[in-house]
C-alpha cells in the first residue's frame, strides 16, 4: 500500500490556524493568484519548516476578487507566464526560508478548466516546470488533461481525492454552492478519507484550509492515513505484525482485529499488534481494519478495577531499595500508591505487564534471570510490574507476594484483560 | 469409565498432547499441540482417529496396559490390536526425539480451553496439567473409525526453510549469511518451549532494551549470546529478543523431531513460497489441519 498523503490548501487566509500545518503532509501555498502575498507565503513556508510539512505551489487564475473560483478566458501562453511567475515568487521566498518546493497543484477554477482543455493543461504544467523544475510531483484530478500533460512532461503525478467535499452517488463532486458540497463534520470527512484511500484510485487526499471545521477534519483524516500507512511485517507466513501508533487504544485494536473473519488470534504488545491466520487464507489487511477503527472508535466503558493484596517480602526488595536510595517501606509505598493499567498480556498464561511504575523505583531486570521464580511473586522491571501466575524462570526483581490472587484459571482463562486497571494493597 | 489406559511405568517424559489450543495467545496461552504434528496425525490415523485426537507424546520408553475393551493401538504410526487387559510397550524414540502412541477412540481427558493437550508451564490440560507417571489412568473415547495407512515419512535431514525477518534491522549485516551458510546442530537443552541450536553465533546489533513483542512458533529468537532459539509449541507468547526469521509451518515438525546433535541447515523462502509449501504439506494431516499458531 503506497502512502497516501494529506494535502491542504494553505496561505490563503489571514487568520490561519497553525494546527493545519501539523496535520498536512503537503501544504499547497497560495502564491498570489487567488490569494497570498509575500508575507503570507513567508509565514506559510516558515510553518512548513517548523512542522516538517512538504511545501507545494498553488497557482491560480489571477483573480483575487473571486478567490480564483471563477473561470477566466486566458490564452495558454499568457497563462503559462502567470503560473510560472506565481510559482517563481514562492520559490524565491522558499529558498530564503530553506524549504524546498516539490509539489504543485492548480487552484479552484484553474484546476477544473485546465483539466478540460489540453492546451491550458500544457500551459499550467509548463509554467510550473519553468519555475519549479521537473523533479516535482503534480497534484491533480484522477483523470483528464492535467494528468496527460503532467505525464507527457515526465512529472510524477498524484491523483487527488477530496476528503471535505460531498460526492454524488456516481462519485463526482457536488458543485460548490449546492447543499452538501462542502463538509464540516470530521466523522464524515474520516469516512470519506477511508473510502477514498482504500478505493485505490487516489494517491493524495485534500482538505481545504478555508473549510469550516478544517482543523478537526484535517486531524482526523491524517489519523486515518497514518494507520493505513503503518509498517506491516510478516512474522512467518501465518502472522502479520504491525507497528502501532501510541494514540490507538490497545483494547479496541485487539477487539476489532479479533473480530475480523480469517483472524485466528491477535497479540497486542506495547509497540505491536500481530494477527495470526491460516497461511493459505490470509485475512483482510489489518491496516484497513484499524483505519475503520479510527473512523468508528469502540464505545468506551470504564475498564474493570481489580485490587490485589501484596505482602512486600520479595527477595530483591532490599536490593531494589538500596539501588534507588529509598527505604524498603518507601519502595512498598510507592509501588502500592498508584493505579496501574494492563499494557499487554503474554509471556505466561495470565501474565499482565502493568504500567507505569513510579520512576523513583524503576530498576532494570536482573543481570542473570532466576531459574525458578515462585508463583504469585510480584516483580519489577523498568517501568513495568507484574505478578507471576505460575512458577517459572524469570528476570524481574521480586519485591513481594500476591495474596489470594489467581491470574489464570483453566476453566475461564486470564483474570486480567488488556486495558484493565489494577491497584496493589499492602498487607502484612 | 468403561475403557481406560493405564501407565505402568515411564522411562522418560510422557504426556497427553493433541493439536493444541488456538486463539488464546492474547491471554498469554501458547498454541501448544504436538511437538511433531505429522507424527501425531500418523499415529491417530492408523487407529481410525481424527488426526488431532489426544494421544501420548513419549520422550522415553513407556509401559502401558489397556483396560475395559480391546482396541487398535499405534506406536509410531504402526497399528496393532491389543485385547482388554493387554500390555504393550512404547520403545524409547530412536529416529526422532519423540514417539506418539495413539489408542482407538483417543484419550478422553477433559477438554480445557478448547484442547486436551498438556501445557506444563500453566499446569493445565492432559492429566492434571502434568507429565504422566506410573499408576496414572487415562479414559478412552469411542473408537471405530476407518484406519488409514501412514503418510509419507518426515524428512529429518532436509534443509529447514525459513521466512526471513521481521527484525533484520536488529542484527549485524552478515547475520543472514551466517544463518544460511552455517552448519548448526540441535542442542540437548531443547524442550517444548524452544529448541536451542549450536553453531556459529549470529551477529546481533541490539541493545536488548526493546519491549516484548508478539511471537510465533518457529521464530528464530536470538539473545545477545548470538545463539539461536527456535520457538516450540509452548513458547512464551511475547518475547524481547529480535527475530531473524521464522521456520515455515510445513517444516515445524521435521525440525522439532530432530534429536540432540542432529544437523540443521537453513534455506530462505518467500512468504508466497511458504504459503504454497503449506498448501502442499497440509494433506499429511488427512482432514484439513487446524492452523495452530
Amino acid at each position: 500500500m503506497a502512502e497516501c498523503l494529506l494535502n491542504i490548501d494553505l496561505g490563503e487566509l489571514p487568520e490561519e490556524d497553525e494546527r493545519l500545518y501539523a496535520s498536512a503532509q503537503v501544504a499547497n501555498i497560495a502564491c498570489g493568484g487567488h490569494a497570498g502575498d509575500e508575507r503570507s507565503m513567508r509565514r506559510a513556508l516558515e510553518a512548513c519548516a517548523r512542522h516538517g510539512t512538504r511545501a507545494g505551489a498553488h497557482p491560480s487564475f489571477e483573480d483575487r476578487a473571486n478567490f480564483g473560483r471563477q473561470e477566466l478566458q486566458v490564452a495558454p501562453e499568457e497563462l503559462r507566464a502567470q503560473v510560472a511567475a506565481q510559482c517563481a515568487r514562492l520559490v524565491a521566498l522558499a529558498s530564503e526560508v530553506g524549504v524546498p518546493v516539490r509539489y504543485a497543484k492548480p487552484h479552484g477554477a484553474l484546476y477544473h478548466a485546465a483539466n478540460r482543455d489540453p492546451a491550458l493543461a500544457r500551459a499550467v504544467v509548463e509554467g510550473v516546470v519553468e519555475a519549479l523544475g521537473p523533479g516535482i510531483t503534480f497534484l491533480g484530478p484522477g483523470s483528464g488533461a492535467l494528468r496527460e500533460a503532467a505525464r507527457a512532461a515526465g512529472l510524477s503525478y498524484a491523483r487527488e481525492g477530496f476528503a471535505d467535499r460531498g460526492t454524488r452517488p456516481d462519485g463526482s463532486l457536488i458543485p460548490r454552492g449546492q447543499p452538501g458540497a462542502v463538509l464540516s463534520d470530521p466523522v464524515v470527512a474520516r469516512e470519506n478519507a477511508l473510502r477514498l484511500a482504500l478505493g485505490g484510485t487516489v494517491d493524495t487526499l485534500c482538505v481545504h484550509g478555508d473549510s469550516p471545521g478544517a482543523v478537526d477534519m484535517a486531524r482526523e483524516v491524517r489519523a486515518v492515513l497514518e494507520v493505513l500507512a503503518l509498517r506491516s511485517e510478516s512474522l512467518g507466513e501465518g502472522a502479520l505484525r504491525l507497528v502501532l501508533p501510541a494514540r490507538l487504544e490497545r483494547r479496541a485494536v485487539l477487539e476489532s482485529l479479533k473480530a475480523e473473519p480469517g483472524v485466528v488470534d491477535v497479540v497486542v504488545g506495547e509497540e505491536h499488534a500481530c494477527v495470526y491466520f491460516d497461511p493459505v487464507a490470509p485475512p483482510e489487511d489489518p491496516r484497513r481494519v484499524l483505519g475503520r477503527l479510527a473512523v468508528a472508535p469502540a464505545l468506551k466503558e470504564e475498564p474493570p478495577l481489580v485490587t490485589v493484596r501484596v505482602r512486600y517480602d520479595g527477595p530483591d526488595l532490599e536490593a531494589v531499595a538500596e539501588r534507588v536510595g529509598l527505604s524498603v517501606d518507601d519502595v512498598a509505598l510507592l509501588h502500592a500508591s498508584r493505579e496501574y493499567t494492563v499494557r499487554s498480556m503474554g509471556f505466561l498464561p495470565g501474565f499482565a505487564y502493568l504500567g507505569e511504575v513510579d520512576g523513583r523505583i524503576a530498576v532494570p531486570r536482573l543481570a542473570t534471570p532466576r531459574p525458578r521464580v515462585p508463583a504469585f511473586s510480584v516483580g519489577l522491571a523498568g517501568r513495568r510490574t507484574g505478578i507471576y501466575p505460575f512458577a517459572s524462570p524469570g528476570g524481574w526483581n521480586l519485591i513481594g507476594t500476591a495474596v489470594d490472587f489467581t491470574a489464570f484459571q483453566p476453566g475461564s482463562g486470564a483474570l486480567l484483560r488488556l486495558g484493565d486497571r489494577l491497584l496493589f494493597e499492602r498487607v502484612d | 469409565m468403561d475403557a481406560w489406559l493405564e501407565v505402568l511405568g515411564a522411562g522418560g517424559l510422557v504426556m497427553v498432547q493433541d493439536a493444541g489450543r488456538m486463539g488464546l495467545m492474547h491471554q498469554g496461552v501458547p498454541p501448544g499441540g504436538a511437538l511433531v504434528p505429522e507424527w501425531l496425525a500418523a499415529a491417530n490415523r492408523a487407529v481410525g482417529n481424527v488426526w488431532s485426537a489426544a494421544a501420548l507424546e513419549c520422550y522415553g520408553r513407556v509401559e502401558l496396559r489397556l483396560h475395559g475393551r480391546g482396541a487398535w493401538v499405534s506406536v509410531g504410526g504402526q497399528a496393532f490390536r491389543v485385547e482388554a487387559g493387554g500390555h504393550f510397550t512404547v520403545l524409547a524414540p530412536e529416529a526422532g526425539v519423540v514417539r506418539y502412541a495413539a489408542v482407538e477412540g483417543g484419550l478422553d481427558v477433559p477438554e480445557v480451553l478448547g484442547g486436551r493437550g498438556t501445557l506444563p508451564v500453566a499446569r493445565l490440560g492432559g492429566l492434571e496439567g502434568r507429565v504422566l507417571k506410573g499408576g496414572d489412568v487415562l479414559p478412552l473415547g469411542a473408537g471405530g473409525g476407518a484406519r488409514e495407512a501412514p503418510g509419507p515419512e518426515l524428512p529429518l535431514e532436509s534443509e529447514v526453510r525459513v521466512v526471513l525477518g521481521p527484525d533484520l534491522g536488529r542484527f549485524g549485516a552478515d547475520a543472514v549469511e551466517v544463518l544460511l551458510e552455517g552448519d548448526f546442530t540441535v542442542s540437548p537443552t531443547s524442550d517444548r518451549v524452544g529448541m536451542r541450536l549450536r553453531g556459529p553465533a549470529l551477529p546481533q546489533a541490539d541493545e536488548g532494551s526493546g519491549l516484548s513483542g508478539p511471537m510465533v512458533r518457529g521464530a528464530l529468537q536470538v539473545p545477545a549470546s548470538g545463539e539461536i532459539i527456535v520457538l516450540g509449541p509452548d513458547h512464551p507468547t511475547m518475547g524481547g529478543y529480535p527475530v531473524l526469521g521464522v521456520v515455515i509451518r510445513a517444516d515445524w515438525g521435521c525440525l522439532a523431531a530432530r534429536r540432540p546433535g542432529a544437523p540443521v541447515r537453513f534455506l530462505a523462502v518467500s512468504v508466497e513460497e511458504a504459503r504454497e509449501l503449506w498448501r502442499l504439506h497440509a494433506p499429511v494431516y488427512g482432514a484439513a489441519p487446524a492452523s495452530s499458531g
